[in-house]
């Protein structure tokens, strides 16, 4: 069964820092970061659906040919589709997170997933880490 | 430049390049230490919220449904399918320009005997694995640092390369001794069914020979003779009070029987009855007598039934109610029956013989 196989408990204290995310943490850390940017945990949950299916078929349906990357750069593009909302389903940080105009919300969102390292953040973003740094530094000012 | 950084600085971000020379400086200096603290803090609180909103165990295996459902075939995708196919070496698999590289790790129940994957170039793609979500491991170094590493990992990398060489030579020298074992096999197959074949033989033919040594030609003509005493009642015989032996007299005035002659162990037997029938054409010379038992003797000359039996040689024959003890004597067919079993005429004709 596919599920028996696919799914193992992430534990974070055995797998310290960013050497080794596993295609689970990128799919949890997908649907956070689409969590934040759409106010909904339901379509969150059908963005992350689409969002990695269509990765998946772009890989020649190659799990490990994937780019896992790739799945925060297609949520980026996407990041005026979900438009800020005045009441999201979501509370504390993350409603306030929601609540940060783009590119400051995905940027500081992503810095906080710890998925991928800034310098790839950057990337995506279009943009240079002191950028990214300014960046998140607003947003962090904001949610105060 | 370093100083501008600090919004990027976070233990676990620490050791990626530019970030790394951030934190150096900023550590040298109390005031940025100090506001970096506070920034840490502050970012824990977002972090630890942000790991509470998780997909279930149930959105997770929906999603993993998806993926193993092929839209083209209608069969799972091959990269979703049983647990048997994951128990390879791990693999690195290159991602596209500006990413990273994914490093697909053994499944942790088996453990494989390989070497561990360099990672640091996304070089080789080994043949694709079949993987789950929780096996895929991507490592996310930075590809600024991979240069530097890359030539401060080299010695390294060199003498893991000749162990993994030796690894591939070990390997190869296994495959090649998986090879060369189809045709061993196949060898103790043939060995294996050519033996069973020549004891499958052997037993027939000893089947076939113990079967002849215990029957004789025109058994079949016996046992219909022997099915032909079902209907006796007893009335069909004379009454010829004497022994089995001095019965040749009176068949041959009955019969011309000339042939007639009797075992010498049934020679003594008192006879109650006698008679001449035909049966297939033959004449039959009956004899009803009492020893041990009541018994009935069936006489005949072998050519007139086909039978061909050795002289002196007893063997039993069973009918549907009768049993008969078969042999011959001189030109003489005789049997002796009565009704039982096989085991009951082999008893009788022990005890006969050995008087």
């Amino acid at each position: 069964m596919p599920h028996s196989l696919l799914y193992q408990p992430y534990d974070r204290d055995s797998m310290p820092g960013l050497n080794a995310p596993t295609a689970y943490d990128y799919v949890q850390g997908l649907y956070r970061l689409l969590a934040v940017q759409s106010g909904s945990t339901s379509t969150a949950e059908s963005a992350v659906k689409e969002i990695f299916l269509q990765a998946f078929e772009n890989s020649g349906r190659q799990l490990e040919r994937l780019d896992f990357d790739g799945l925060f750069r297609s949520a980026y593009l996407k990041r005026e589709t979900y438009p800020r909302k005045t009441n999201p389903e979501l509370n504390g940080w993350m409603r306030k997170l929601h609540q940060l105009p783009e590119p400051e919300r995905f940027s500081l969102t992503m810095f906080c997933l710890e998925i991928i390292p800034p310098a790839t953040i950057a990337e995506i973003t279009g943009t240079t880490l002191e950028t990214l740094a300014e960046r998140v530094e607003t947003a962090r000012r904001d949610l105060n | 430049m370093s100083q501008r950084l600090l919004p990027l600085v976070r233990p676990i971000y620490e050791s990626e390049g530019e970030i790394a020379d951030a934190k150096k400086t900023i550590g040298e200096n109390p005031a940025l230490a100090a506001r970096l603290e506070q920034q840490i803090r502050f970012d824990d609180q977002i972090v630890t919220e942000l790991q509470a909103i998780t997909l279930t165990d149930e959105q997770i295996e929906r999603l993993e449904n998806l993926l193993a459902e092929s839209p083209n075939d209608g069969t799972p995708a091959g990269t979703l399918v049983g647990p048997e196919t994951i128990e390879h070496a791990a693999v690195s698999v290159p991602s596209p320009p500006g990413s990273h590289p994914i490093v697909v790790p053994p499944p942790a129940p088996e453990p494989v005997h390989a070497p561990a994957p360099i990672a640091t170039t996304p070089t080789a793609v080994p043949e694709q694995t079949a993987l789950g979500l929780g096996d895929l491991k991507k490592e996310a170094e930075p590809n600024e640092s991979k240069s530097k590493e890359t030539e401060t990992e080299q010695p390294a990398a060199d003498a893991e390369g000749k162990q993994a060489k030796g690894t591939e030579t070990a390997a190869k020298e296994e495959e090649a001794e998986k090879e060369e074992e189809p045709p061993r096999a196949r060898t103790v197959t043939i060995l294996t069914a050519v033996s069973v074949g020549i004891i499958a033989t052997i037993a027939l033919i000893a089947y076939l020979v113990w079967d002849q040594m215990n029957s004789f030609n025109g058994a079949d003509q016996v046992a219909e003779l022997l099915n032909s005493a079902n209907t006796l009642n007893g009335d069909e015989f004379e009454q010829v009070s004497t022994t089995t032996a001095n019965l040749k007299d009176w068949f041959f005035l009955k019969s011309d029987m000339r042939w007639f002659a009797v075992p010498r162990e049934f020679a003594d037997t008192a006879t109650l009855g006698c008679r001449v029938f035909k049966f297939k054409g033959a004449d039959i010379a009956q004899i009803l007598a009492k020893g041990d038992q009541e018994v009935l003797m069936f006489l005949f000359h072998p050519a007139d039934l086909a039978v061909r039996i050795r002289k002196g040689k007893w063997t039993i024959i069973e009918g549907e109610n009768w049993v008969g003890g078969v042999t011959a004597v001189e030109d003489c067919c005789f049997i002796v029956a009565f009704k039982g079993k096989h085991s009951d005429m082999q008893a009788y004709l022990d005890k006969k013989l050995k008087k």
